[in-house]
């Protein structure tokens, strides 16, 4: 199970171009194929690892690797997440003096953007299709919150307090 | 993150120069990863070599990882209370919301012509038409812009 847990997220953390959000789709992929966590569950800590400071890939890991196998599963996900970023950036250091490098590396960053691109936006989709929000059973709330939240993050209200004011949504409509 | 790093490493601690910066930048947009994770591995390991680096990374995960673990234990705790399912309920699709946009910004920077388009076109294409695993689109996607590079030099 650890070795398992060590080989995903390490694998994730190597294919991650493009910043933490990267990494969503290649996480939801490996819940799925584990079988770790509910489709639900894993939105839930997405919620949770978007609402707390710091990266959300290394949050999200922390999470499925506690959820998994305790506080060892934690630490393992966490840490085996980092390395390839560690690797690569002191690589990267190495390697910036050559410039014919650092031109191949951008060229493969402008193939690679594109398709980080696609991963996000299915991600999004198939969980939205998972939460039952892009289904036949959706209740209009959830579409109107679903649009607020994308609104407020233009406008560039933090992550944080989108998270919140949905959760007091949430509370409010389906509570009273 | 990134205003914060440059008027404390720039301006506070004079580890760097102000031309230093968009370096630091450009590699931690280049390795996979959070940015400001791979910054503050830059910046550490220019500082103090390798214990520099992990000493950076690590400094900056902690606080964060704390928090993770509180608000864990909370969700685990209180998870089934009717009116945290309700705020749940609401969260979900601003979390679907909060995923689509991420893509959205990504793919500003990335679909910036029609070489691009057709890569995220194909991708799109592969993800719904068959189970392709993410890994083998992405090292796809890399191919596709290092061939292009390729060609393009030789034709020059």
């Amino acid at each position: 199970m650890l070795f398992q847990l060590f080989i995903e997220f390490f694998t994730i953390g190597l294919f991650g171009f493009g910043g933490g959000y990267a990494m969503i789709p290649l996480m939801e992929q490996a819940v799925r194929e584990h079988q770790w966590l509910s489709q639900q569950q894993f939105t839930d800590i997405i919620a949770i690892a978007g609402s707390a400071p710091g990266p959300i890939a290394t949050n999200t890991a922390l999470f499925i690797g506690y959820q998994t196998s305790g506080i060892v599963g934690a630490i393992i996900a966490a840490g085996s997440n980092l390395l390839p970023s560690l690797i690569l950036v002191l690589l990267l250091i190495k390697l910036i003096a050559h410039h014919a490098r650092t031109q191949l590396l951008s060229q493969s960053l402008y193939g690679i953007h594109p398709v980080i691109t696609a991963l996000i936006l299915y991600a999004g989709v198939r969980m939205g299709v998972q939460n039952d929000i892009f289904s036949r059973s959706a209740e209009y709330p959830q579409y109107l919150i679903m649009i607020l939240a994308i609104i407020l993050l233009y406008k560039k209200v933090s992550p944080v307090w989108v998270i919140s004011i949905s959760g007091l949504l949430g509370m409010l409509i389906y509570g009273l | 993150m990134i205003p914060h790093i440059e008027s404390e490493i720039v301006n506070k601690k004079r580890w760097f120069m102000r031309r230093d910066v968009p370096d630091i930048i450009a590699i931690a947009q280049s390795a996979p990863g959070s940015i400001a994770i791979n910054s503050s591995i830059y910046m550490g390991y220019k500082v103090r070599g390798i214990g520099g680096a992990l000493a950076a990374m690590l400094g900056m995960l902690l606080p964060a990882a704390l928090i993770i673990v509180l608000l864990t234990y909370l969700f685990l705790t209180y998870q089934e209370l009717p009116i945290v399912e309700d705020a749940f309920k609401g969260i979900r699709p601003a979390i679907i919301g909060l995923i689509l946009f991420a893509g959205f910004k990504i793919g500003r920077g990335a679909i910036r012509d029609l070489f691009t388009l057709l890569l995220f076109t194909v991708a799109v294409v592969l993800l719904f038409g068959l189970t392709i695993s993410p890994v083998f689109l992405i090292i796809g996607g890399a191919l596709a812009g290092g061939l292009l590079h390729a060609y393009r030099k030789k034709r020059s």
